[in-house]
């Protein structure tokens, strides 16, 4: 079972939150999930991850500027936008 | 105070001077209305996805082989997550635990060996605009994507003098290596800066306080003499240091304690799935390293012994890239070094040391050609001044003006022995005079062949003559 | 004259170019079937420009123009794909204002071939399902039978091909999303190697993933539009170079050698839908095939990698989702903390908040290594197990799904209950190879059975062949 902790860790993580109610839910919800992956955690493996399909840096992008978005479309699903930019409530120094 | 000393690291990141973003094809350039260089990639738009950019990592190399670093053959690129506005996607695109670049380092003047933990590339976040409180805060992802490299240094410095000279000495060679542009007022420069004290002799290191985002060397100086003194303080009244993030204020000249959760941020780095490893060969590094012109520490070894220059004046033309490129086409048109930067030093310098743009007005061509002219004495000092003032005005040639103007010499060294002649025959006393005190009277004789000649006598031949003709 | 609607995409092509059916005939004949079967809740948004391409089709043709390939071909597209000026709302109340600037490469591709889009389908939100009734439309619900389930998170793609509400459909599969609501449907449905059809204008699951596939009423179908939708793409590093074959090419064989998983076998034999898959076995072993069999070890731990490498994977992707730039903003915010958890907390469904913090919860210091490292490295180990048995068979057979589509709302709340559904699906994402689901028999209440063939990576035009294959065999034809 995850700790009350653990959980108000991972919301913060996660820029989520939870009332009490759904909190309790989601505590529970969450150790199930949890559990079903345990065995990972048990699981005895010593395969190297690292470098899978390496691709060679001379057929990567090559630096041409190409024409970026007009700014309305950029800004044309914005909730909120001022002056050409997105707006957001004034952030206070250490928001 | 004298019982501690400081310990510092630097963080340095660097805006790499590529066309278009490290991850999309939009241009990288500063500036620009807001959101006018995005395009769905750097905007964290649903569905985008990254593409990387070869040129940014070529750069990214070519910083990494200036520095002396070992060049990694396979790259991983990790996500940094975090939330912030001016974050689009809601991670940085980073390196951590592959970095294209490891170890190397910077020597100081001293001789010192500053090392160098890492260099990797990573991408810039966009900018934050905090207007008031009814239109709030604005963001614009201009920014947002442009590459940057990270060098990430050792806590090696022991003094803010120390960490001036590295990050100026880095500055430089990544101007010279045509890395990047370094230019501070656009922030295209900037340090986190790790600060911690001990007394002096002890071996384990001091709690580190972090001051992130300072954006130009002389503020980087302050933060550090700032810190330092704070801890130094705050230990000697029996204190702890706290470790943490302080916000450097740099016009109030102070930092103060964040309140914000950057203390205990878990950014759950993983290998970005979007990118696959890069691969860097051999014979690619190889290829960066040609590119790569005389960087300044190299430059000024040979400015000391093979142009014989001081140790100051080497310097001073080091100073900037566009003074040593300068003396250095100088000196491919005219094999005089010394000369040469003198007259830099002296006549171009003293211009445009106090201008906003230091721009050189005079050709190297022009240049050489008064200097020469000079030194075959075919001018004067005084027209070779009138000259420079006027090549520096306009756009002319030289030499072509120097006879245009009549000054050049057409004295042959027979006119000028008719003219000392004459001078002695007008005066006899002086002539005497000579005999007995030659150094108080060859002045004299000298500025009446000057007179007679308007200027254009060479002074040495006159010299020369006056002492054969009165011995 | 037949029913238009019943037609597949090559079909309706044929027709359309031979003129002996109007495009404008076609596209109004699903809009009333979409009409008619409103109650499936398949269909999120008709396009009201549907009829206006289709008028333009039947202009081109009149005037004797050249006719793309699939000129006038009547496509339903997922809510996660990006086609420009559409919403795509990925089911979410977060995404509800969101409208595509851009077109997914996939899209163009489609567009480049004719191809006419109809409209957007019903999906469990941002791709997290087995059975799309998890999404803000409501429930979808299966063709065959309303009273179940069309499975997810590709249910509303699904159940409309089912239905017969238009040619074909565009899915995405992460974890078993094309294939089980395939299976369930009775129709055909293709996760493609991993790699193989660009992801650009994909709104992104689990990155290392996510595949677009067509489901289609026919192999052929699928086949063809595949093609059209494969290929490298400059827009996706991860799309692979490899060359795209004519899947529908068939350089035939009389018989194959099949490979069967033990621990696959182990399942079955648990499962009511076992003799339907011991009948199809004894069909191809009577034709001579042979079988092999062979031991995937880490077959039980499939689920657990796969949701410890999706919830990952979507937690980073995800966190664009914010409130500030493209999504709906909370109107209790006052700060910008509050708009990223007030907005997000009142966006996202449940189950995608759930595996937003699980996927958190295993990337975070102290439990990287444990969860996340560990489990790149098991699908190292099961890719590597895999790629073995290919060395011995020409194609690994399995079933889709444990059994027949599911009542609506029986899965009850343990999200794991739901979980169970990617059994045998996620095999083929963790190892990236195809796997290629076709309707195979009936269970319970005469539902459809999928029978699914996997082949390694890049070895699509096998897969369809031997798909080919099997189902004249099934069907009592001659091979």
């Amino acid at each position: 079972m995850l700790s009350k902790e653990e959980v108000k860790h991972i919301l913060a993580l996660s820029s989520l939150e939870a009332d009490d109610e759904e909190f309790e839910v989601l505590q529970r919800r969450l150790s199930q999930m949890e559990e079903f992956v345990s065995q990972i955690k048990n699981a005895d493996v010593d395969e190297d991850v690292s470098v899978e399909d390496a691709v060679d840096m001379n057929t990567l992008r090559e630096d041409e500027p190409k024409e970026s978005y007009p700014v309305e479309k950029i800004l044309a699903n914005a909730p909120k936008q001022k002056y050409g930019a997105f707006a957001v409530p004034l952030m206070m120094e250490d928001d | 105070m004298s019982e501690y000393e400081t310990v510092i690291g630097l963080e340095v990141h660097a805006e790499l001077k590529t066309k278009s973003k490290c991850f999309c094809s939009c241009v990288n350039e500063f500036g620009g209305e807001p959101n006018t260089h995005c395009c769905p990639v750097c905007v964290g738009l649903p569905g985008a996805l990254p593409v990387i950019n070869k040129r940014a990592v070529e750069l990214t190399i070519k910083a990494g082989l200036c520095m002396g670093c070992d060049i990694n053959d396979i790259a991983v690129f990790e996500r940094k997550n975090y939330f912030y506005p001016d974050l689009a996607k809601a991670y940085q695109i980073s390196q951590l635990v592959r970095p294209i670049c490891l170890h190397g380092g910077v020597t100081l003047d001293s001789g010192k060996f500053i090392r160098l933990n890492r260099i990797h590339l990573e991408e810039d976040a966009g900018k934050l605009v905090h207007k008031n409180l009814a239109v709030g805060t604005l963001v614009d992802y201009n920014r947002g994507g442009v590459p940057l490299i990270e060098m990430v240094s050792e806590a090696d410095m022991s003094s803010a003098a120390e960490a001036v000279e590295f990050m100026t000495k880095l500055r430089h060679n990544l101007i010279y290596a045509n890395i990047a542009e370094c230019k501070m007022q656009e922030g295209g420069m900037r340090a986190d800066v790790n600060v911690s004290v001990r007394k002096k002799g002890e071996t384990k290191l001091g709690t580190k306080v972090e001051m992130k985002n300072i954006n130009s060397i002389k503020a980087v100086e302050r933060s550090i003499l700032y810190e330092s003194a704070r801890q130094i303080e705050l230990l000697e009244n029996g204190g702890t240091v706290k470790q943490e993030t302080r916000r450097w204020d740099d016009l109030k000249g102070e930092n103060y304690p964040m309140r914000s959760k950057e203390n205990s941020q878990d950014y759950r780095y993983f290998p970005d799935p979007d990118i696959l490893s890069i691969k860097i060969p051999r014979e690619s590094v190889e290829k960066i390293r040609k590119e790569i012109p005389l960087l300044p520490a190299e430059r000024k070894k040979k400015y000391i012994e093979e142009y014989n220059l001081s140790n100051y004046d080497a310097g001073v033309l080091l100073s900037e890239k566009a003074y040593a490129d300068y003396f250095e086409q100088c000196v491919q048109l005219y094999n005089k070094p010394k000369g040469i930067a003198n007259w830099i030093m002296s006549s171009v310098l003293t211009i445009i040391k106090d201008e906003e743009e230091k721009v050189i007005r005079i050709s190297p061509k022009n240049l050489t050609a008064i200097i020469e002219m000079l030194d075959k004495k075919q001018i004067s000092q005084q027209d070779s001044r009138t000259l420079f003032a006027k090549c520096w005005e306009e756009d002319i040639d030289a030499k072509a003006t120097a006879e245009k103007m009549g000054m050049l010499s057409s004295l042959s060294s027979g006119d000028i022995e008719k003219v000392v002649d004459e001078v002695l025959a007008e005066n006899p006393n002086a002539c005497e005079d000579f005999k007995k005190t030659p150094e108080r009277v060859l002045p004299f004789f000298i500025g009446q062949c000057m007179k007679k000649t308007k200027g254009k006598a060479d002074s040495e031949l006159v010299k020369k003559l006056i002492y054969e003709k009165l011995k | 004259m037949t029913d238009v609607t019943k037609l597949g995409v090559l079909e309706t092509a044929k027709l359309i170019r031979e003129k002996k059916v109007s495009c404008e005939e076609v596209v109004r004949a699903y809009i009333k079937n979409i009409e008619e079967k409103i109650v499936l809740n398949a269909v999120v948004e008709v396009f009201d420009d549907a009829i206006d391409e289709a008028k333009k089709v039947d202009e081109r043709v009149k005037n004797g123009e050249k006719l793309r390939a699939l000129e006038g071909v009547p496509m339903l597209i997922k809510d996660n794909i990006l086609i420009t000026g559409k919403h795509a709302g990925c089911a979410s109340r977060f995404m509800q204002n969101f409208v595509a600037p851009y077109d997914a490469t996939v899209i163009a591709k489609l567009r480049n071939e004719g191809v006419i889009f109809l409209g957007r389908t019903n999906m469990d939100e941002f791709a997290m399902g087995s059975s799309t009734e998890k999404s803000c439309y409501g429930i979808c619900r299966n063709a065959l039978d309303t009273s179940r389930v069309p499975g997810g998170s590709s249910g509303g793609s699904a159940s409309a091909v089912g239905a017969n509400l238009a040619c074909a459909s565009l899915g995405s599969d992460t974890g078993g999303s094309i294939r089980q609501p395939a299976s369930y449907n009775g129709v055909y449905g293709v996760k493609p190697t991993y790699g193989r059809v660009s992801r650009y204008g994909l709104i992104a699951f689990a990155s290392s993933l996510d595949q677009i596939g067509p489901i289609t009423k026919n192999i052929e179908d699928n086949a063809y539009l595949l093609k059209v939708i494969s290929g490298k793409d400059e827009h996706d590093m991860t799309s692979a170079s490899a060359s795209v074959d004519d899947y529908n090419e068939i350089k035939s064989q009389k018989s194959y050698k099949f490979g069967i998983c033990d621990e696959v076998e182990k399942q079955l034999t648990n499962l009511v839908t076992k003799p339907v898959y011991d009948k199809i076995i004894e069909k191809l072993k009577k034709n001579g095939c042979e079988f092999v069999h062979f031991s995937i070890k880490d077959f039980d731990l499939c689920l657990p990698i796969y949701y410890v490498l999706s919830t990952a994977e979507a937690t980073s992707n995800l966190g664009r989702f914010d409130g500030v730039k493209y999504t709906v903003r909370s109107e209790r915010a006052d700060n910008v903390p509050e708009i990223y958890t007030k907005s997000r907390s009142e966006g996202f469904g449940e189950e995608v908040k759930r595996r937003i913090m699980l996927g958190s919860y295993v990337l975070s210091s102290g439990y990287y290594d444990a969860y996340y490292n560990k489990a790149k490295k098991l699908q190292r180990r099961l890719t590597n197990q895999l790629t073995d048995a290919f060395k011995e068979c020409d194609a690994v057979l399995l079933p889709t799904t444990a059994n027949v589509a599911f009542k609506i709302g029986s899965k009850g709340d343990n999200p794991i209950d739901m979980y169970l559904e990617d059994l045998f699906t996620t095999l083929a994402n963790i190892t990236g190879v195809p796997s290629f689901s076709i309707p195979c028999g009936k269970g319970e209440g005469d539902m459809p059975l999928g029978l699914q063939i996997m082949c390694n990576k890049f070895e699509e035009r096998k897969m369809y062949e031997i798909a080919k294959y099997i189902e004249k065999l099934l069907k009592g034809e001659n091979v």
